[in-house]
């Protein structure tokens, strides 16, 4: 808890629970513009959400996680801070307080998301049944891809002081998982960063001819939740290693 | 006498070359002691070795008489503040603020705060901003950082780097009274001995990795003793005296003498008296600190 607070007092002026907001706020009002309009939009609209939302996370998470992570890491490369906190904090709390406030920061994301689709669907007037099953699943996937990206980016900005390249890596992570999902599925599955479609339930069939967007749902990829959850340790594990043999 | 740092063949390598090479400090409680040498010399590394930072690659670590290893490092640390390099302070948070993160993670009251803030006296500033802080602040703020939970032992690591004149002034005092005002004993480095002759009692020189002198300021200064230069009248006569010992200048009746004890200097003297040989001018060239310094550790202009 110590350090945590001490983490939550760091993070003080820094705006990033602004900017945890912003993300999710943004993902819901794209989603929701993209959503189409009229009575299929009200027959459908929850499926459309649990479509849509998957998407513009792939297009907005993979940089935002990156914004997070990199401000969290930051805060000490540009102070140089590490010598004075490894002298009264061990590494493992160090790396656990920052874990545990982007884990707080995430789940701040999917609450919103979570919060917003379910107002959504109230404001709009959705006559569609809310499904409760697929209402959690978005809400497990968005949270499982965002925290396994988010040690991505602190592994990358543990191990280059210069926090550019954790931002590069996430823009070419949410243009290539957008990229990804035009693409076979096989192709996806090895860009772990766009793996909100994959997860998704929710199919969209669209007819050219008479313009109508019927959705479908598919079973519950649960050996990819898991394949998300080996990526998620894996890149807990490599940030680890690199916050332990970092010299300071 | 007791040692509240006591390091034996302390040694550091890195890819098979020695940054510091079997150093044995001694710090005794209640001084104030000076590690000194130049830039490169070791000085850093060492005092990382002290606080954990940089694992040794050989000696042994007595830090307030227990010996430091991983498991216990961090409840010594608890007892022990220090500045390695420089202040590590968030900008965009308060003086207060940042104190408040040390003293959470040190597990101290925060009215200690008060306290330290009084002795670096930045009261006055807690609430602005670091980022607007001048760098003699910043370094005050990093001592108060130190100081917080009444730490037996400071470890300072160039605490006057990039101070101007007036806050190595205000550095230098506010060191100079920690054993007395917070009953600390202080291992301060620097590379400048004149720094630190005005604030140390004990000093370590280190160079190329090695500890070359450990001591009391004091016995430092008995190397001060140079050589000696004699002129007579009639050096004909002086020279059968001196005999070997004595060197002739190139100076007419001129003989450099080497450093030798008083007693034995006035014995010579008074054999030249009675010789007949005129002593007209005795000088014994004294050497500074810095120059001792720099002769320890090879520096000397060439």
């Amino acid at each position: 808890m110590r350090t945590l607070y001490a983490e939550l007092k760091k993070s003080r002026r820094r705006h990033n629970t602004l900017v945890a907001v912003s993300i999710s706020l943004f993902v819901l009002l794209w989603a929701a513009r993209t959503g189409g309009s009229g009575p299929d939009k009200l027959s459908q609209g929850y499926s459309g959400l649990f479509y849509g939302v998957p998407v513009m996370n792939t297009v907005v998470m993979p940089l935002g996680t990156a914004v997070l992570a990199s401000r969290l890491w930051d805060l000490e490369s540009r102070e140089k801070s590490c010598r004075m906190l490894l002298t009264l904090q061990s590494r493992s709390a160090l790396f656990l307080g920052k874990a545990a406030l982007a884990l707080l920061q995430i789940l701040l994301i999917v609450v919103i998301e979570s919060a917003g689709v379910l107002a959504l669907g109230r404001l709009s007037g959705y006559t569609e049944a809310l499904d409760w099953g697929q209402f959690r699943w978005l809400a497990v996937n968005t949270f499982a891809v965002n925290t396994m990206l988010f040690f991505l980016w602190l592994l990358l900005s543990i191990r280059f002081d210069n926090q550019v390249p954790t931002l590069e890596a996430g823009m070419v992570g949410s243009l290539s998982g957008l990229f990804a999902a035009f693409m076979p599925p096989m192709v996806s599955y090895f860009m772990p960063w766009g793996y909100y479609i994959p997860l998704s339930t929710v199919r969209m069939d669209w007819n050219p001819d008479t313009r109508i967007i019927r959705f479908y749902t598919t079973p519950y990829p649960i050996w990819l939740l898991a394949l998300t959850a080996a990526f998620l340790l894996l890149f807990a594990a490599l940030a680890w290693e690199a916050l332990k043999r970092r010299e300071v | 006498m007791q040692f509240i740092v006591q390091t034996t063949a302390l040694t550091k390598r890195y890819a098979g070359r020695s940054v510091v090479n079997q150093v044995s400090l001694s710090v005794p409680e209640g001084s104030v002691y000076g590690f000194i040498g130049p830039n490169g010399a070791g000085k850093s590394t060492t005092m990382k070795m002290l606080l954990g930072l940089v694992k040794p690659s050989g000696g042994e670590i007595l830090l307030l008489g227990k010996r430091m290893e991983e498991k216990n490092r961090l409840e010594l640390l608890r007892q022990t503040g220090s500045l390695v390099e420089s202040p590590s302070c968030y900008g965009h948070l308060t003086g207060e603020e940042n104190l408040q993160i040390v003293a959470e993670l040190k597990n101290v009251p925060k009215k200690d705060i008060d306290r330290v803030l009084e002795i670096v006296e930045l009261t006055g500033c807690r609430k602005r901003k670091v980022k607007q802080y001048s760098l003699g602040m910043r370094q005050r703020l990093g001592i108060a950082q130190a100081l917080l939970g009444n730490p037996k032992l400071l470890i300072l690591d160039e605490p006057t780097n990039g101070l101007d004149p007036s806050g190595i002034q205000q550095m230098r005092s506010l060191i100079r009274e920690m054993p007395q005002r917070c009953g600390a004993t202080v291992l301060i480095s620097s590379h400048l001995l004149s720094e630190m002759e005005q604030m140390v009692d004990q000093v370590g020189i280190i160079n190329h990795g090695e500890l070359l002198f450990q001591g009391k300021l004091a016995a430092l200064r008995q190397h001060s003793q140079g050589d000696i230069s004699l002129r007579v009248l009639r050096p004909e006569k002086a020279l059968p005296i001196l005999g070997n010992l004595a060197k002739p200048d190139r100076e007419q009746g001129t003989f450099r003498l080497p450093a030798m004890r008083e007693e034995l200097l006035a014995e010579l003297v008074q054999r030249l008296a009675v010789g007949q040989a005129g002593v007209v001018e005795l000088n014994r060239h004294t050497r500074s600190l810095e120059e001792i310094f720099l002769s320890l550790t090879g520096e000397e202009a060439k």
